[in-house]
């Protein structure tokens, strides 16, 4: 029996860059260093063993280029070395010091056996590089990897075409540069969809993006097959629309998966748990408690009384889940299937990082999920969203709305009372870059090197992250920071270019210190006939 | 924002500004400091004292690390100590500004580690000396406006105007949907907004979804005369809704369209009907507003189950202990890494109930056993 439809399960793995050489240890490098060893290592463990298990399955994963840049870092991987090299010690005491409590020495010791792990797959298999590790599946088949806009700013709001263009060729040659061929698809940052940046992604030679359910519905004119298809805006590039219901199954916090009792409880973690002096070597820099990555206990119920985890429960409620995930797709493309004239596509992307780094068994949730899917039905199989386009080269034309995955659909998050004020310093940056990239366009040498470093520290300061902190509350002081860090040493390296006075020291300090996108070349920020001239 | 301009404002409008710029304890400021705080939010000085302070601390011992780790001999010159001793006030001084992140420690690992250490100013002007009202569309029904107008414009229109005349400083919104070229005297339509004194920046409720705006900012007479100082972008609102256009190719009915979005929203299968369309349409925003958490920041935050007094204890035991060196030592059968100086120690949760704990240490040549045995017992009792 052929299949009915098909699933594409779209992972998008982001992290703002945060690199500083000029401290020893910085505590927000460790978002990367719990990614690498939560949510990136699990996943291409998980991909390994499909793999030799001989699984057949697609998925499509999203890296963006800050995160892939972070990724091949050599201060960043000698950093994270020493980052699990402490996790592993501070496991190796923990296997003693729960000796008389079984039910915490397990878990001791399956800590104990993820850290090692990790640590040999990522220097001895990958040589440090994970990024080598996904390019191998996609190799072999099995993954798409896509690509992201540059430092993932939000789109919406930059009000210059020369700035959205600027983010997605730093994205499409980070790809190019690292992957040794053109990415397909791109993630829009947030899902940030403004009509006519297809327009600037069609140049780039991108063939398909997602938005959220809303851009599609809302779409002129009306889509024919809601959100199970995929259409092509008028430039010619294609887009596909999340799936609410896939969606809230996983990412709901009230009826979500990764809210179920016998899963890892997120926030009791041991560096905040035990005895001070004990933890201290192992949590922030700064001496005040945080999470080491070792947790004992199970979300157990609206308690402060917790149970602990109990990792072969834990499985089993994951496995209960993938099955159950894959049920409701079934009913829902049995039934699409009877009211469309194609096979429907069900488009489901997640955070990559919900997987492993929040919800711990995401990662098996997965795993479970692929065999599942090759094994155990034959309604829909498993595609990314280029696979669909080579069954439905034909689709319906329209123009979709402006969205974002965002709370409540639009750019409320990244534009409100507490981080408005970063428009007005972006949107002159970009003018001030366009302006000065055209005036000197055929630079070379110091000159070239300081227009480079502008267009670095303007990316960096446009990372949606820095506003969506902001809003968020936490670490609200280091998005502030590099804002107006990123913002001022640019504004300094203009002045400096425009007088034709470079201060070269100032200049290699920051090459050094904001080192991302190695092949920087600011001539992004040129028209296409302009940058013809060098 | 200039000192002057703030001082004129009421500690009201001040601490509308001090809200939207999300400055804490702004309730409990007197005007003055609020006056204070919003300088250095536009200024970022407070920042800007905490950056050059770590700097330049780290600039004055890059010749001392250098030379200590390149083990040459101290060759100080004399200018350069007493520039190190004035500097150590500073020194002091900047563990005022310290966020808690990073320590003394750490800014002299710095330098270690780089060839290059440059003095960083890091400011950001709060005006850039233009001429300038832009808009941003946050949503189907709301455009963010931001603006800038010199003093030179300023005096130009008041010149203008004369100076006798009361003048309300206004935004005129126009909707300039489907109009060529920005003819602003051929806009549908338009309204103001009376804009607080030395306001820079306002949210305007368009309450329209699909629609184009254009914006002046400007002055107006009693009479309605209105002078523009400047003149904005073109927004686009996001479209809300089920487009009324069909395709011939692709033609969806509502009813189908309706079916669809049924599963699409997440509503169940094959219940979409006409009599259910109603229920959808006011769907529509639930479906936008439903707001995932979109990050790997939205973790960090979450809800925290209310919680009354507490009290938590727990017990650890260390046992230690010391022999040979070279002596093999187990507790509980378990093998013991010993210290180069021939002492352990071991740490324990303990659980309620009695723990044996056997020690023994064997000599390296196997010769001499020693055995000490510890037994301890823990009870808990919870009180009211």
């Amino acid at each position: 029996m052929e299949e009915k439809g098909y699933l594409a399960i779209v992972l998008h793995a982001h992290l703002p860059y945060v690199r500083h050489p000029e401290y020893e240890e910085f505590l927000e490098e460790r978002w990367l260093f719990e990614a690498i060893t939560e949510t990136y290592i699990p996943l291409i463990e998980m991909f390994q063993r499909l793999i030799s298990d001989g699984v057949s399955f697609r998925m499509t994963l999203s890296i963006s280029p800050t995160l892939a840049c972070m990724l091949e870092d050599s201060l960043l991987q000698e950093r994270y070395l020493k980052h699990i090299n402490k996790l592993i010690e501070l496991a190796e005491k923990e296997i003693d010091r729960t000796r008389w409590m079984p039910e915490f020495n397990r878990l001791a010791l399956m800590y104990y056996h993820r850290f090692t792990r990790a640590k040999k797959l990522f220097e001895e298999k990958y040589n440090r590089n994970l990024l080598m590790a996904f390019k191998e599946f996609q190799d072999k088949g099995f993954l798409e990897v896509i690509t992201c806009a540059g430092t993932h700013g939000y789109l919406p709001l930059m009000i210059h075409k020369a700035s959205v263009k600027a983010q997605v060729r730093a994205g499409v040659n980070t790809y190019r540069r690292i992957f040794g061929s053109s990415p397909k698809g791109m993630w829009l940052p947030e899902c940030g969809y403004n009509p006519g940046d297809d327009w600037i992604l069609k140049e780039e030679g991108i063939k398909y993006f997602l938005v959220d359910t809303h851009g599609i519905l809302f779409a002129v004119p009306r889509p024919r097959y809601g959100v199970y298809s995929s259409y092509f805006c008028k430039s010619g590039v294609a887009v596909l629309g999340r799936d609410t219901e896939s969606s809230k199954s996983v990412w709901s916090a009230i009826e979500g998966y990764p809210g179920d009792y016998d899963y890892r409880e997120f926030y009791r973690d041991i560096g905040w748990d035990l005895d001070y002096e004990y933890v201290k070597p192992y949590i922030n820099p700064d001496g005040s408690r945080g999470n080491t990555g070792i947790k004992y206990y199970r979300i157990t119920g609206k308690t402060h009384n917790k149970l602990p985890y109990d990792p072969d429960r834990a499985r089993e409620k994951a496995a209960i889940h993938a099955g159950n995930f894959m049920f409701n797709r079934e009913k829902q493309i049995e039934y699409l299937s009877s009211v469309m004239d194609r096979k429907p596509i069900i488009v489901a992307p997640y955070d990559a990082e919900l997987f492993g780094h929040w919800w711990f068994e995401g990662p098996e949730f997965l795993e479970f999920l692929c065999r599942k899917v090759c094994y155990d039905q034959k309604t829909f199989k498993l595609i990314t969203c280029s696979d669909y386009l080579k069954i439905y080269p034909r689709n319906q034309v329209l123009t979709p709305a402006m969205s974002s995955w965002g709370w409540k659909g639009y750019s409320e998050v990244w534009l409100s009372g507490c981080n408005d004020w970063i428009y007005r310093h972006y949107h002159k940056a970009v003018e001030r870059m366009v302006e000065t990239a055209r005036k000197f366009s055929s630079a070379n040498g110091v000159m070239e090197r300081a227009l480079n470093q502008m267009a670095r520290e303007l990316l960096l300061a446009q990372a949606s992250d820095w506003a969506f902190i902001m809003k968020t509350g936490s670490h609200m002081s280091y998005a502030n920071r590099r804002v107006t860090e990123h913002i001022s040493r640019f504004i300094k390296l203009w002045q400096q270019v425009n007088n034709g006075s470079i201060d070269e020291k100032y200049l290699s300090y920051l090459e050094y210190k904001d080192n991302v996108f190695p092949d920087m070349n600011f001539r992004i920020y040129l028209e296409e006939k302009e940058a013809v001239k060098v | 924002m200039g000192k002057k301009e703030l001082e004129k404002l009421k500690r009201e409008e001040l601490l509308q500004l001090a809200k939207e710029k999300n400055i804490k304890g702004r309730s409990k400021m007197k005007k003055a400091e609020l006056i204070k705080a919003l300088l250095r939010f536009f200024s970022g000085r407070k920042k800007v004292k905490k950056q050059t302070a770590v700097k330049k601390r780290a600039v004055r011992k890059q010749p001392r690390r250098g030379l200590i780790s390149r083990r040459k001999p101290p060759k100080v010159e004399p200018q350069k100590v007493t520039e190190t001793a004035s500097l150590e006030k500073e020194r002091v001084e900047a563990t005022k500004y310290e966020a808690g992140k990073v320590s003394e420690e750490y800014q002299s690992q710095e330098v270690s580690t780089t060839g290059v250490m440059v003095e960083e100013k890091v400011e950001i002007p709060h005006k850039y000396g233009e001429d300038r009202l832009t808009l941003l569309a946050r949503d189907p029904w709301w455009i963010f406006a931001y603006w800038e107008v010199t003093p030179h414009t300023w005096e130009n229109c008041r010149n203008q105007v004369g100076a006798h005349v009361t003048l309300k400083e206004v935004l005129r919104i126009y909707d300039i949907t489907d109009i060529p070229e920005l003819n602003i005297s051929r806009a549908h339509s338009f309204f103001d907004i009376e804009i607080t004194p030395f306001a820079d920046n306002w949210y305007i409720n368009v309450g329209q979804p699909g629609r184009s705006f254009c914006a002046e900012l400007g002055l107006r007479t009693p009479e309605g005369k209105f002078y523009p100082l400047v003149r904005s972008n073109i927004v686009r609102t996001p479209r809300y809704g089920m487009s009324d256009r069909t395709d011939e190719e692709w033609m969806i009915s509502e009813e189908e369209y309706w079916r669809m979005f049924g599963v699409s929203g997440g509503y169940g299968i094959g219940k979409g009907s006409l009599e259910m369309q109603e229920m959808f349409k006011k769907r529509f925003e639930e479906l936008v507003s439903s707001g995932f958490p979109g990050s790997f920041f939205s973790w960090m935050h979450r809800e925290e189950v209310p919680r009354g007094f507490w009290l938590v204890a727990d017990a650890e035991l260390i046992v230690y202990g010391a022999t040979e060196p070279t002596a093999k030592v187990t507790v509980q059968g378990k093998p013991v890494k010993l210290r180069a100086d021939g002492s352990f120690s071991l740490r324990f949760a303990l659980p309620d109930g009695v723990q044996e704990i056997p020690i023994q240490a064997v000599s390296e040549d196997r010769g001499d056993t020693r055995s000490i045995k510890i037994t301890v017992e823990r009870n808990t009792h919870k009180g009211e």
